[in-house]
């Protein structure tokens, strides 16, 4: 068994669309929820064609101890690869030391994790982060846009968390994009109905770190 | 009630452990893995307990008799099937350590212990417990259709086996608290009793909507299946109960109701479950079940296969089983 603990919704999809992207025995699709799972702590997306693959949202780094311990210790026979994408944050090795000790913690042997912090698994930052990251700002109207409201933001209102700037700056992207119909959060702008959005550039340099990290959770 | 367990070259396990075991134990794990064996195994060490301690439930030897009838092993080929039986069963109270010998394989304190056989008898289950070795003789073994009091096998239940179940419900004057169990399954279900028909008995139920009266066996097997799991639990008060793929033959839509029924009995009667599924709707059932009842004492067992091919258990507690089925992880 191979395991992909994510942060959040967005996360997921990232990962199943670059699975559905790298990999033809892939499909965004495949990657499938329970149909009770909203009440529950955290929500496993099986592979309805390969059993052995599951990405969990954690929904929040907070519930990685329990999901390691209640969810994965019981089967830690069978895990070959416990992977984690987690935030760097604002500080990239206290993030690292927070996903290291909840795997001390967890008891489980620890050479079957792999750990990688957005952006870059390098930089600090998150998930939003890399996305803006991977967009050419100058050549997208509404980005441009986005850099004078952004400052008059900053200048008006105290302690605005950059977190919150960029989460807005990405839903304005995915907002006034192309079609920009029922699409205003990140974590359904990489396929819809439709098919591919082409909101989201993989072969950008950006997504590189982190489309080798997903890769490797699937290689022998 | 077993907490712990271990057994010991039983069919296909080679050395087999569960620990911290609850009052209801769900047993998954893929098909041919041993699910069914595992269940024998804690129906044989229980009911060997509960035989020798507390003068009841079956022999040893009754118990390998209706093991092999649940398979399906005929008359004929039963003395051969006995003579592959050779396992160890621990747990912290208690050991077995049963064996075929034949007469010509048993050691000195076993021919000392044949002496006092009148008969002379050729081939042995030999066992050993922790005071004290018993031989039983198994040349003119019968299994002539066998039930047992507390085992539900994956099959349909005979009329008859129903009929006896359901005497155990007259005996204990509980038939109302029987009937209202049996409406949660279906309400139309107005009365259920025995009834001798063509020298045969039977039990009749009476149906609303429209008014009916038929036999058991003209129902679905649901209801037959429903039925055989109530009598058996309402009649096991304080002892416990095995039943092979607890959904066979039940409507997704009734396993929570069931699940419901099944925990407040087990915790009204304190009576120790194990059951096996295949059936993820089930598992879940008993996750829902188990919130809406505020009932804890679960564990689930899986069984899995390692890399050498032996077969290990998983055990969660009720913390990790709950958390694992919200999630959605295949617990199975």
């Amino acid at each position: 068994m191979r395991v992909l603990l994510v942060e959040g919704i967005t996360d997921v999809n990232l990962v199943r669309y670059i699975y559905s992207q790298i990999d033809n025995r892939f499909d965004f699709y495949d990657f499938v929820a329970p149909r009770r799972g909203t009440k529950s702590k955290v929500i496993t997306f099986k592979n309805k064609r390969y059993n052995d693959l599951q990405i969990i949202n954690l929904k929040g780094q907070d519930n990685l101890l329990f999901t390691l311990q209640e969810l994965l210790k019981p089967d830690e026979e069978i895990m070959e690869k416990i992977a984690i994408i987690s935030d760097a944050d604002r500080d990239f090795e206290a993030s690292k030391e927070m996903v290291i000790k909840a795997i001390e913690d967890s008891k489980i042997d620890k050479s079957k994790f792999s750990i990688f912090l957005t952006p870059n698994n390098r930089d600090i930052g998150n998930l939003e982060t890399l996305l803006l990251s991977s967009l050419d700002k100058e050549s997208i109207p509404q980005l441009q846009c986005f850099q004078e409201y952004k400052k008059c933001l900053t200048k008006e209102i105290e302690d605005i968390e950059k977190r919150a700037i960029d989460k807005h700056e990405v839903e304005a992207y995915i907002k006034f994009s192309q079609k920009p119909r029922n699409r205003n959060q990140a974590q359904f702008s990489f396929i819809d109905s439709n098919g591919d959005t082409g909101l989201w550039d993989l072969s950008k340099k950006e997504f590189r770190p982190i489309i080798k990290f997903v890769e490797s959770v699937i290689l022998y | 009630m077993v907490e712990d367990i271990e057994i010991v070259k039983y069919k296909g396990f080679e050395n087999l452990k569960l620990e911290n075991l609850s009052q209801v134990n769900i047993i998954s794990g893929e098909n041919n893995i041993g699910k069914t064996a595992l269940l024998e195994a804690l129906f044989l060490y229980k009911n060997i307990l509960d035989y020798y301690y507390f003068f009841g439930g079956f022999s040893l030897l009754d118990s390998f008799l209706f093991i092999a009838q649940t398979r399906d092993i005929k008359e004929n080929r039963i003395k051969n099937y006995l003579k592959n039986i050779n396992f160890t069963i621990n747990t912290n109270k208690f050991k077995l350590d049963i064996k075929y010998k034949s007469v010509y394989e048993l050691n000195d304190n076993e021919k000392e212990e044949l002496k006092t056989f009148r008969q002379d008898y050729t081939d042995f289950i030999v066992w050993y417990d922790i005071e004290s070795l018993n031989l039983l003789p198994i040349d003119n073994v019968s299994i002539s259709n066998r039930t047992s009091h507390n085992y539900i096998d994956s099959s349909k239940p005979t009329n008859q086996r129903l009929v006896k179940l359901y005497s155990n419900i007259q005996s204990k004057g509980i038939q109302h608290k029987f009937l209202t169990y049996l409406k949660l399954l279906d309400n139309d279900i107005q009365w259920i009793e025995p009834q001798l028909l063509d020298d045969e008995m039977l039990l009749r139920l009476n149906l609303n909507n429209p008014e009916r009266s038929l036999v058991s066996s003209e129902l679905g097997e649901g209801t037959n299946r429903y039925i055989e799991i109530l009598s058996t639990l309402l009649s096991n008060s304080d002892g416990a109960v095995f039943i092979d793929e607890i959904e066979n033959g039940i409507h997704y839509t009734k396993l929570y109701d069931i699940w419901k029924a099944i925990l407040e009995i087990v915790e009204k009667e304190n009576i120790q479950l194990f059951v096996t599924t295949h059936n993820l709707e089930s598992i879940e059932a008993l996750n829902e079940a188990s919130e809406a009842m505020n009932f804890d004492k679960i564990a689930s067992v899986k069984l899995q296969k390692d890399k050498n091919n032996t077969i290990y258990s998983v055990v969660r507690n009720y913390s990790s089983f709950t958390a694992t089925v919200d999630s959605g992880m295949d617990i199975r």
